[in-house]
């Protein structure tokens, strides 16, 4: 079966038989990770890089006064650590948010994956993706009020899943709970779940039992003031 | 457990505070609760939830805002009650 990278970069382009074969051999070393487990920690150098096949994770920061912040969620088809091939230690941890299946790749293999341009293409595309929804959480952060805020996340997370064939029509598993929403969009869990509330009231949106349901995508895009060129989808 | 340390997680949980908002007619029970370390962190959480929601009613053109925050522990008993009331007045 192909694995989700596979899926997600060819979707950026057709990738040549060699290509896909050596991308679907990376696969070969897979472990699995228990809920809110940590994949990585910071200041850790690791010996592979990780690729998310099954679950979701998220690259976190810990304050000193214990506080935390999300940075990114990582889905199925998400490396988790490409750059510490280039850079060698985690400025960041990564954390599993529910049962994930992880596929460790040596830097030996990355180094020849990196070599194949058309592969090396392909990821460097993942990495200005990357960039691009870092960009948009920082317009998020900055620029729009907490109901905003929450809507721009849900509407951004439906369309990544949606891209790996993860969302069922307006429906998709949100397997986080409110203290993540709120270290992800800097908001306490009190103010989210009010936020969760209006959105409902409002008929764009429920969050129950870890699932979300898209009541009107349009409502919800436009109070969110969400465009999703940043994602560069494919058509 | 998440935690981010190189050296390892202290996987002793902390204890689970619930956060039950009233703000004019409409009430809010936590039913999820959030892990904190003790009172003092409660202390520190309610006022950055005052802060966010005063911040977000004002923002949304209110001039006049009232809330409560009442903080249960994981037996149920009321550990913490918090009422701020913000009220704008204009001089033209």
């Amino acid at each position: 079966m192909t694995h989700p990278l596979v899926r997600k970069l060819q979707s950026v382009g057709d990738l040549a038989k060699a290509d896909l074969d050596l991308l679907e051999a990376l696969v070969s070393d897979i472990r699995d990770f228990g809920a809110r487990r940590d994949i990585i920690r910071e200041g850790e150098k690791p010996d592979h890089v990780h690729l998310m096949l099954e679950g979701w994770s998220c690259r976190y920061q810990v304050l000193p006064d214990g506080s935390k912040q999300i940075t990114a969620f990582l889905l199925p088809g998400d490396f988790c650590d490409v750059h510490v091939t280039m850079l060698g230690e985690m400025d960041h941890s990564i954390g599993a948010l529910n049962a994930a299946r992880v596929a460790f790749i040596s830097r030996d293999v990355m180094r020849e994956l990196i070599e194949r341009p058309a592969i090396a293409r392909a990821l460097w595309w993942a990495s200005l993706v990357d960039e691009a929804v870092l960009r948009a959480w920082i317009v998020n952060f900055g620029r729009r009020d907490s109901f905003e805020r929450v809507a721009h996340l849900i509407c951004e997370l439906y369309a990544r899943l949606q891209n790996v064939g993860l969302a069922a029509e307006n429906e998709f598993d949100l397997p986080l709970t409110q203290e993540d929403l709120s270290d992800a969009l800097g908001l306490t869990p009190v103010h989210i779940s009010r936020v969760l509330k209006r959105l409902r009231q409002e008929e764009m949106m429920t969050f129950k039992r870890q699932q979300i349901s898209i009541l009107d995508i349009r409502k919800l895009q436009a109070a969110a003031g969400f465009d999703p060129s940043y994602l560069h989808l494919a058509d | 457990m998440i935690c981010g340390s190189a050296g390892g997680c202290d996987d002793a949980a902390m204890p689970r505070f619930r956060f039950h908002l009233t703000i004019g007619d409409e009430s809010l029970v936590d039913a999820q609760g959030v892990e904190l370390a003790d009172l003092a962190a409660v202390r520190g959480h309610v006022r950055n939830a005052i802060a966010d929601i005063i911040g977000d009613e004002l923002a949304g053109g209110r001039d006049s805002v009232k809330l409560a925050i009442s903080v249960s522990d994981e037996a149920g008993d009321q550990v913490l009650e918090t009422t701020a009331i913000l009220t704008c007045r204009h001089v033209f």
